[in-house]
């Protein structure tokens, strides 16, 4: 029996490291010879400090109940004390003892979301937006397919010119959906990986997908040797159609996937560095920006009322983004090369997507999905 | 004030009474040479939750009250245990007594030791549970204490709770002398049933700690409410709670098995001897 009181310490201690590392803001409880004021508590989940004040006549014991099971409790507050409680709570309905057995309980109700986001939609909310994103991304992946099926017999067949006009076309598909396309990490690596990624570079036969591709059509002007490229491209472009079928979309990735793509844009895209044989940079960057502004959109109505501010500002910045982008437009409807743009130009595009992808991040937040 | 002294009384109590009576029945037994030891656990446990209390207090910590309930039910199931075992083990010397001496006490320790280490081990074991006794509700009362030094509420709470301490020390210790001063049959005797009530106390506040600690949640409802006729924070309901376990407003489970042991324990420590001493069952 000795031998718990060391087990007891260490755990004293551990729970005391973990007490001390955050404290919410209090909830003040006081308690009178008639029952809790208030008599009803709403709290996030995660954890609350409790400030329980006895102002019966009476030695206290304060708990909180889940039916008759005891969650958390105070014991021995004497009339005139405070004492205060801390508590790791799971979303749900509780009850509170206030004082005498007679006392009517009080309620706690402990709700999902962060504290951060006080009246955050419930879940269920976001089923709509749900379905929607999945209707859209399911279409983006079938026409994601049928045009890489066209630019990989393109490339089969020797036809450089054309398979060139289709290379971007294709891919503005997946940029639109990569916050999903890239759950899938094996296939995202197999399609969309670069030659810095590798030892060799562009050298080396690792090198694989769009990107392996571009190299040949652009840099060598051939496709010599590209054919069993182009048929694992094709491949993965198959699978990846057959597994976004099956995918139940994460909420949490769909709602970050705004921030996602367009801070994408702004870290690494910004210096060319995707597209560098076609420079067809833009098509992916406005692809992306799509994509993010779809997500936008459908979460809006449920921004709206309660961060209206927010979201006139983010449509602001996305027409800003928009109208920028659009300066570059040929007239086939795609974009100039990237290597036309002066610094100056790809400057004038980095504040207002940084400020973008800023704003959007804390979109998380704002739906209680951290 | 009398509310701090109250709850440190009431703290105190049970924790004295045990030790008082491990003390009590050494010096009955001639057995003195073992009362350091009985000290020893004492001091230790004493200093333990202090240092315990002061050092999570340093670090601004909270007192997780899960794991210290899940401590007490532990530490009331194996005192009870205890007190259990030493009480009919006292039944069955208190016959032997009758013939006669001290000396036949004496045999009869080490016949029930079986040997010396025997005896060693036995007395050990009344210090383990003088530590377990004193560390039970040595924490809380610690904690306790803290709260009332820094909450600024005057001099009288903190005082108080020190004389509800001081005082049940000195129950602690009278109840040691006195058992010293009556023959050694009827310290048996009395104690004996004394230490059931105890014991039943302890079942049943180890049920109730279980019950905090989240492991046991049946027979929850309330049984009675005597919140209104007899507050466990007055005077007579703290000296009930503190000696007979007593509980404003029991659940069933603790009723249950308050009665379930004592009842039966009673009529075994009792059955075959003399006319029973006037024991008034007041069961909480």
């Amino acid at each position: 029996m000795t031998a718990r009181w060391p087990a007891l310490v260490a755990a004293f201690l551990l729970s005391a490291g973990s007490a001390s590392a955050q404290s919410p803001e209090p909830v003040a409880v006081t308690v009178t010879d008639r029952g809790c004021e208030p008599a009803a508590l709403t709290v996030p989940a995660g954890k609350s400090v409790f400030k329980i004040s006895n102002k019966s006549r009476r030695v206290l014991e304060w708990e909180i109940l889940q039916g008759t099971m005891i969650v958390e409790e105070r014991e021995n507050i004497i009339p005139g004390f405070v004492q205060s409680l801390s508590a790791t709570l799971q979303p749900g309905s509780y009850e509170m003892t206030c004082g005498l057995l007679s006392n009517p309980k009080g309620t706690l109700t402990v709700t999902a979301a962060s504290a951060a986001a006080p009246g955050a939609p419930d879940p269920m909310a976001l089923v709509g937006p749900l379905a929607a994103y999945k209707l859209y991304v399911m279409g983006e992946v079938e026409a994601f397919h049928s045009r890489t099926a066209a630019f990989v017999a393109a490339v089969k067949a020797g036809r450089i010119a054309e398979a060139k006009t289709l290379y971007p076309q294709a891919r503005r598909h997946y940029e639109r959906i990569e916050p999903v396309a890239s759950l899938f990490n094996d296939l995202d690596k197999s399609m969309d990986v670069r030659a810095d990624d590798f030892e060799k570079k562009d050298a080396d036969p690792g090198f694989i997908g769009f990107h392996r591709l571009e190299k040949g059509l652009w840099a060598d002007n051939s496709t010599e040797g590209l054919s069993a490229h182009a048929d694992r491209l094709l491949a993965d472009a198959t699978e990846l159609k057959r597994r976004i079928a099956d995918l139940t979309i994460p909420p949490a990735r769909m709602v970050g996937g705004a921030a996602g793509l367009i801070e994408e844009v702004a870290a690494t895209k910004i210096s060319g560095e995707e597209d560098r044989y076609s420079r067809t940079d833009l098509w992916d960057f406005h692809a992306n920006v799509e994509g993010s502004r779809k997500i936008f959109d459908l979460l809006r109505p449920l921004v709206a009322s309660r961060d209206p501010d927010f979201v006139a500002r983010t449509e602001k910045n996305f027409s800003r983004v928009e109208t920028l982008l659009a300066k570059y437009r040929t007239e086939d409807g795609g974009f100039a090369p990237y290597d036309s743009l002066s610094d100056r130009d790809r400057n004038a595009l980095k504040g207002p997507i940084t400020v973008l992808a800023e704003d959007l991040s804390t979109l998380r937040g704002k739906l209680g999905l951290d | 004030m009398l509310i701090a002294f109250l709850i440190m009384l009431r703290e105190g109590l049970e924790a004295a009474l045990i030790v008082g009576i491990i003390a009590g029945y050494l010096a009955q037994t001639g057995r003195r040479a073992w009362m350091p030891a009985v000290w020893g656990g004492v001091v230790l446990a004493a200093a333990l939750c202090l240092a315990l209390g002061l050092g999570l207090q340093a670090i601004g910590a909270e007192f997780p009250q899960k794991q210290q309930e899940l401590a007490e039910g532990l530490i009331a199931l194996m005192a009870a245990g205890m007190l259990c075992t030493m009480v009919f083990w006292m039944r069955k010397a208190a016959r032997s007594v009758r013939a006669e001496l001290h000396g036949a006490v004496d045999h009869a320790l080490e016949r029930n030791g079986k040997a010396k280490d025997g005896k060693v081990r036995g007395g050990l074991a009344l210090a383990v549970m003088a530590f377990l006794a004193v560390g039970r509700e040595g924490l809380e009362s610690v904690f306790f204490l803290l709260a009332t030094v820094q909450q600024d509420v005057g001099w009288g709470v903190p005082v108080g709770a020190l004389l509800g301490i001081a005082l049940s020390v000195g129950i602690g210790i009278a109840l040691a002398k006195g058992a010293v001063r009556i023959d050694l049959r009827r310290f048996f005797r009395w104690t004996g049933v004394f230490i059931l009530f105890v014991t039943a106390g302890l079942l049943a506040s180890a049920l109730k700690a279980f019950h905090e600690a989240g492991l046991w949640n049946h027979l929850q409802a309330t049984a009675f409410d005597l919140g209104h006729v007899l507050p466990a924070d007055t005077v007579l309901g703290t000296l009930l709670t503190g000696i007979f376990g007593y509980q404003e407003a029991p659940a069933w489970g603790e009723v249950l098995v308050y009665l379930g042991f004592l009842v039966p324990a009673l009529w075994a420590f009792l059955a075959g001897a003399r006319p029973a001493p006037a024991v008034q069952p007041r069961h909480a």
